[in-house]
């Protein structure tokens, strides 16, 4: 089992997936959905067994690992393989594969065959991300996946799609690029012939005194890398492109922005940016937490003044990473974990609070929370749904938000009481922005006569929603095999700083 | 030394059998001239093409000064020779079908192709001066009547005119250069020239002259105001031509004066004024531009300023070399190659689009293509995502290694520059897919097979040189390494 290139074979099969999208007749628009939905099943029951197979205990640090070289007068490879981090963000990521079909099953209902190619060809490109060990690979599939999202924002979005997509796609690429000049300086300053991310990590440290980096050099080639990552999860004050997109994207692509692409900012920051520049990390940790406490709780204030749903939602995701990258800036081990495990928590809420949007404004074609009122009564299923959904963003314990939160900010707390006192006032107003939102929409007298006749959660919803809240679920009550599969791939950043 | 030798003549063969290929079409035109226009002399035309890169392969493999020190052969010659034969060839084939739509099939068009196509193949083996500068006019000379290919429009005429009148003026100024090259160095060989001139002053005036003429041609800021006016009134099978192999081979004329003679000492004063010359003209044209082209709405205008940004990452090449000759060169060569793939296929796009005597003006025009022709769509996404060097084109591969030559070279400020000037080229190369995959088609699109022909070949060379770019850039290199050996 463990020679078959399984990563390969899960990137190609959403390849073909996408390829057969494509070469489906285009009035058959259940084909195409059906297709789609098999491929990302599929790719997610291939990758489930990846967490059992994982054997956190051994030595080195990645497992499945397939090595081909790609160019090798630069020693670049095509090098995948997983840690206990991106082993975590795959599932997730695959989880969210059929989850993101079956929501846009009555949304999308032009240009179809574009639609799911482009979604799985999206899913594809952000595992890889998660699996390269190859700086240029990890960059490629780091680019690859703006295509397809920018496609599915600008093209399937709603009214202010373009301005949207292009916004998304040029704030990403432009930290992208300058990520592209750091890493060939890298490349070139170690003088290695590899692209290798462990090795260029090792060599990095190992340079000898006169070739070592100055701290200006590494203080530059960390912001070049961190940068682009930061746009990416968004930090403060990098995140206006995050409202836009996530308000303007359907329903699919929001989930994806949200649980997953805004992940791998925070990916990148724990795999190379702070692992090959301990130093530079280290010089601007302290502005790195000060803007993400201001983050967390300019997110939350924004999300209180929102009239719109789904803006409310996005703007909680500013807050939310916010304590993500407060943990990996705090770089306790404590800290850290509760970083990673707030990643994958947020992944499941926010993207339930998307799908949950989704749903209702398939039915009333309204985000504006004055819209609503009154319609626990009328959508007692949806209206259950939500609540849990609240709590567990929210914070509630015995629901996974609560586990990563509260990790961050223990791991914080130890070294900086400060910035885990400042961050704490977000899980505060978390809970004021959600329960409000949930009061203002659910409870109260019914503001629309004609949403007396609004329907209930349909089986294909409950399809999704009870998997997904079932996981929420299990991540509060017992998180520790989670915590056990990341743990050894953390282990080391807190010792990289002397 | 005899004046007549076979083996001179087998070197020779490549540039003999497509100049004679253009003057064959051109007498056809001529004698039968009902046989102009007609579809068999597109194919004959890209068979002569084909034919000629053979003989290119076959005769020139071997590196070395041949036919009395005029040319010089080797893979660095081949691969430029093969890159602007293929971008002739790819033009002279997409035409097929856009010049009887546009009502101007006349036979001299495809001649006048081949000839530009031998001049420039003479171009990049060119070896001493005299050489250069004919084959730099054998060039130039039929490209300024072919932008006027479709003379009742007044575009057409201006831009022909502008085109020709700054282009001779251009010419004028290289030989000018080229004289004073021969006064200051006394050889026209490239390969003898002494890098200890006895007039250091004459020898940078004449460098002036050279750079300005080269600067010309390749659309360099600040010699760049003919580009948009030539290439928005020439067909759009012609600018295409234009945008490519012209390009292509203007470069070989740089670095061959440059970079692969004994010109320019190492440590010497004019090397340093050069490079910073250069790294001026790089920094201006990547900003010119990138900026200008933001502001565009007619598709082949936003092609041609993005022509001109291009070449502001080519001259990263350039610059990169004058430090890292090897690393600098072979990253423009490959450069090189997949700009010609990536702009054809664009353009390909323009030419399939222009039906009934039209071409396609705005960029709004495209609205509905990914509805109506997916795959046409397809294949514009491919050409304009690696114009903006996303992976995994092989636009990506190559500003990977302009970046990573110049990084080398010590240029960081440079390529800090080139990659914000990047950024900007973002909205204006993702405008079109918008408005592809958005909005309906007014009217139903007829395309011609043989651009859609051609646009297949740019696309799938662009995502093949993306993903396996090997094999191309050792054999780039290795070019580069024989050449710079011979110097």
């Amino acid at each position: 089992m463990h020679d078959l290139p399984i990563l390969t074979m899960l990137l190609l099969l959403l390849l073909a997936g996408a390829g057969a999208v494509m070469l489906c007749p285009r009035p058959r628009g259940d084909l195409v959905r059906g297709t789609a939905l098999t491929t990302s099943l599929l790719a997610f029951l291939c990758s489930l067994p990846l967490f059992w197979l994982y054997d956190g205990t051994r030595a080195e640090p990645f497992r499945f690992v397939e090595h081909v070289p790609w160019i090798e007068r630069f020693g670049i490879a095509y090098s995948l393989g997983l840690d206990g981090v991106s082993l975590l963000l795959v599932l997730l990521t695959t989880l969210l594969g059929p989850v993101g079909v079956l929501a846009s099953w009555n949304a999308i209902d032009r240009r179809t065959k574009e639609f799911y190619a482009s979604f799985l060809l999206l899913e594809a490109s952000v595992l890889g991300v998660f699996m390269a060990r190859d700086l240029v690979l990890f960059y490629v599939f780091w680019e690859v996946m703006l295509v397809p999202m920018f496609l599915i924002i600008a093209v399937w979005g709603g009214e202010k799609r373009v301005y949207a997509g292009v916004k998304f796609f040029i704030y990403t690429m432009a930290g992208s690029l300058l990520m592209l000049v750091a890493l060939v300086y890298v490349y070139l300053r170690t003088g290695a012939q590899t692209f290798q991310i462990a090795e260029l990590q090792a060599l990095l440290a190992a340079l000898p005194p006169e070739r070592a980096l100055s701290h200006t050099e590494e203080v530059l080639l960390f912001l070049g890398f961190a940068i682009a990552f930061a746009i990416k999860v968004p930090v403060f004050p990098f995140h206006t492109w995050l409202p836009d997109a996530h308000t303007e994207a359907p329903t699919a692509g929001s989930v994806m922005l949200a649980a997953v692409l805004l992940k791998m900012g925070a990916y990148g920051l724990l795999r190379i940016a702070i692992p090959f520049f301990p130093g530079g990390a280290e010089a601007l940790a302290p502005l790195a937490m000060v803007l993400a406490v201001v983050g967390i709780i300019y997110g939350a204030l924004m999300a209180l003044a929102q009239e719109d749903w789904k803006r409310l939602i996005a703007y909680s995701s500013v807050s939310h990473l916010g304590f993500v990258v407060l943990g990996i800036f705090a770089r306790t081990e404590t800290a850290l974990s509760g970083a990673v495990f707030q990643m994958l928590a947020h992944g499941l809420a926010t993207g339930l609070l998307f799908l949950l949007v989704g749903s209702i404004y398939e039915r009333t074609h309204s985000r504006r929370i004055d819209d609503y009122g009154g319609i626990a009564r009328v959508v007692p299923g949806f209206a259950a749904v939500f609540m849990i959904t609240v709590l567990a963003s929210a914070g509630l314990p015995g629901l996974n938000g609560f586990v990563g939160e509260f990790l961050v900010l223990a791991g914080t707390f130890l070294r900086h009481p400060l910035a885990a006192a400042c961050g704490a006032l977000g899980v505060i107003l978390a809970a004021a922005y959600l329960l409000t939102l949930y009061q203002r929409t659910m409870f109260g007298p019914l503001v629309h006569e004609r949403h007396r006749a609004l329907a209930d959660l349909a089986p294909r919803e409950w399809s999704y929603y009870v998997p997904l809240l079932g996981l929420t679920a299990i991540m509060g009550i017992w998180p520790q095999p989670f915590l056990d599969v990341m743990g050894a791939s953390l282990h080391a950043i807190p010792q990289l700083v002397k | 030394m005899s004046w007549f030798s076979w083996s001179d003549m087998w070197v020779l063969a490549p540039v003999a059998i497509v100049a004679l290929g253009g003057a064959v079409a051109l007498l056809i035109e001529a004698l039968l001239p009902r046989a102009a226009g007609r579809t068999s002399l597109t194919f004959a035309g890209v068979g002569t093409l084909l034919l000629g890169g053979f003989a290119t392969v076959l005769a020139w493999a071997e590196p070395g000064v041949q036919v009395h020190g005029s040319l010089v052969t080797g893979p660095f010659a081949v691969f430029l020779g093969l890159v602007v034969l293929g971008g002739t060839a790819l033009s002279v084939l997409y035409a097929e079908g856009y010049d009887r739509a546009m009502g101007f099939d006349v036979g001299e068009y495809h001649g006048l192709k081949l000839l530009a196509a031998a001049g420039m193949l003479f171009l990049v083996a060119a070896n001493d001066l005299v050489t250069l500068f004919i084959a730099f006019e054998l060039m130039s000379l039929p490209v300024y009547a072919l932008v006027a290919a479709d003379r009742r429009r007044r575009e057409a005429s201006e831009g022909a005119m502008k085109y020709f009148v700054l282009g001779a003026f251009a010419s004028a100024v290289l030989l000018y250069g080229f004289a004073l090259l021969y006064g200051a160095t006394g050889t026209i060989y490239l390969h003898a020239m002494p890098a200890a001139a006895g007039a250091p002053l004459l020898k940078l005036a004449a460098l002036a002259l050279v750079l300005v003429g080269a600067a010309f041609k390749v659309g360099a800021v600040p010699f760049h105001a003919w580009i948009p006016d030539a290439y928005q009134g020439a067909p759009a099978s012609v600018t295409g031509f234009m945008a490519v192999a012209v390009k292509a081979a203007a470069f070989a004329v740089l670095v061959r004066l440059l970079l692969a003679s004994g010109l320019l000492g190492k440590a010497g004063m004019d090397h340093m004024v050069v490079t910073n010359v250069l790294w001026v003209l790089a920094l201006v044209t990547l900003i010119v531009g990138n900026v200008l082209a933001l502001a565009q709405t007619n598709l082949k205008r936003l092609l041609a300023y993005s022509g001109i940004a291009h070449t502001g990452y080519a001259l990263l090449g350039v610059v990169a070399a004058m430090a890292r000759p090897e690393a600098g060169l072979a990253a423009l060569l490959y450069y090189l190659a997949a700009y010609t793939a990536m702009t054809l296929g664009a353009f390909a796009v323009l030419v399939l689009l222009a039906t009934r005597g039209r071409e396609l003006g705005e960029i709004e025009e495209l609205a509905g293509l990914g509805r109506e022709r997916p795959l046409v769509a397809l294949g514009m996404t491919v050409c304009l995502v690696s114009l903006l060097g996303v992976p995994p084109t092989a636009g990506f591969i190559g500003k990977l290694w302009l970046f990573q030559a110049a990084l080398e070279a010590g240029f960081t400020g440079l390529v800090v520059v080139a990659a914000l000037a990047t950024i900007v080229s973002i909205y204006y190369y993702l405008y079109p897919v918008v408005v592809m995959y958005t909005g309906t088609a007014r009217q139903p699109v007829e395309t011609f097979a043989a651009a859609r022909l051609v646009l297949a070949l740019a696309a799938g060379a662009t995502l093949l040189g993306g993903m396996f770019p090997g094999g191309l850039y050792d054999y780039a290199l290795r070019g580069v390494q024989l050449l710079l050996g011979a110097a």
